[in-house]
């Protein structure tokens, strides 16, 4: 489970600071996919790499079940990232000399397990993500939606209960887009928490939860709309 | 489509009663209201213009059932397959609504622009699940999807008109 808590970051900017985010809280429980969206310079990356473990908030908190990574050190935060979450970035970020199935055995060899047991494990994440077949091209033969399902799959690998995806499909067509964000999707149904940024409404859709950024801040839409009620009636009418 | 004709179509399909056809009107039309008095006058036209009959029903059943004639079904057939009243688009107001709080300087369109964003994913969200729940029929199924592809037409154009008015400001 990973839990936000008025997570702010400033960058130095000349001689004044430019406030990347400011007090965002989001959590994503076992099982939840959120969707984080806004435009360019909204703060959405900045988002991901402080969730991932990649960056430390200004100030604020980062759970990762029990622990604040936030206020971790620095050795530990890095090995919590690796056995906790999993990163997927916009063009998958694979190692062009590693094969697919050893790209995704990869944090398991760096946790210290053993190749065969390591190996068996990253096939059944690539079997998890419908490219099991692919498990012995290099990241150069493949497409770029099969290269993003390779980095799900690293992602999810082992234990790892939480993805964080900042732009998974901002390198892909959009039926690619598509079918990577429902195998994100399907995931989160298995009971992987996801966090995924987008600057696409459509894609956000598919997340059973959408945080809107803007200018490093959640947008708080407007009270309950027409809208609201007219989908209500209409779901019910439908159940 | 006009009620009349969603009436006449709905009959050709299978027979029905009012109330019946209220609610596959509503299906039909993802939610747009329909008064079942309406739905009754509707039948009472048709029935004087030779269109639909009543059907002899189950005794024990007091809702009166509703059948196409020959001419009615022709009708039916002719208003399915006339394309000329083709739609701009969603009969949602998603875009005037925009485009209104472009045009008013002190609302702010972000504000108008997330209201219907919000809306719509909750909209796109509900027939994900309802596409979830259960295993729906073909028609269920091309519904929902015909649901889908109008949200998501228009959260895209919401994302345009986002890119638009912060490039611009």
């Amino acid at each position: 489970m990973l839990r936000l808590v008025r997570v702010t970051k400033r960058y130095p900017d000349g001689p004044g600071m430019i406030t990347a985010l400011d007090a965002v809280d989001v959590e994503v429980g076992d099982g939840a996919f959120v969707a984080v969206m806004g435009p360019s310079g909204s703060g959405k990356t900045t988002l991901a790499l402080i969730a991932a473990g990649v960056e430390s908030p200004t100030s604020g908190e980062v759970w990762i079940d029990e622990l604040d990574v936030a206020h971790a050190r620095k050795a530990k935060r890095a090995v919590l990232r690796r056995q906790k979450v999993g990163v997927v970035f916009q063009s998958g970020e694979l190692d062009p000399l590693l094969s697919a199935v050893e790209n995704v055995a990869l944090p398991l060899r760096l946790d210290g397990w053993r190749a065969a047991r390591a190996g068996a494990a990253a096939r059944e994440a690539l079997c998890r993500c419908a490219v099991e077949g692919l498990a012995s091209r290099f990241p150069g033969e493949l497409s770029g939606g099969q290269r993003q399902r390779v980095a799900v799959a690293r992602a999810v690998v082992g234990e790892r209960r939480l993805v964080v995806a900042d732009e998974p499909t901002a390198s892909v067509d959009t039926a690619t887009a598509r079918a990577i964000v429902e195998l994100l999707a399907s995931l989160a149904a298995d009971g992987v928490g996801v966090l995924m940024t987008t600057h696409d409404s459509r894609l956000a859709g598919f997340a059973d939860e959408v945080v809107v950024l803007r200018d490093g801040a959640r947008v708080q839409a407007a009270g309950p709309t027409v809208g609201h009620g007219r989908h209500d009636r209409w779901e019910e009418a439908n159940l | 489509m006009r009620v009349r004709e969603a009436v006449l179509a709905l009959l050709a399909r299978s027979p029905a009663h009012g109330y019946q056809l209220k609610l596959d009107y509503e299906r039909l039309t993802r939610d747009k209201p329909v008064n079942v008095g309406q739905i009754y006058q509707t039948l009472e036209r048709l029935q004087r213009d030779g269109l639909v009959e009543r059907e002899a029903g189950d005794p024990c059943d007091r809702r009166i059932s509703y059948r196409v004639t020959e001419a009615g079904r022709a009708g039916a057939y002719e208003c399915l397959l006339d394309a000329s009243q083709v739609d701009r688009g969603g009969n949602s107001d998603v875009a005037a609504k925009v485009l209104l709080a472009v045009e008013i300087a002190d609302l702010d369109t972000l504000r108008v622009l997330d209201a219907q964003r919000s809306a719509l994913l909750l909209r796109v969200q509900a027939a994900r699940r309802r596409s979830r729940g259960s295993v729906p029929s073909v028609v269920e199924r091309l519904g929902l999807e015909a649901d889908l592809a109008v949200s998501e037409a228009e959260l895209r154009w919401l994302d345009l008109c986002e890119q638009e008015l912060k490039g611009g400001a």
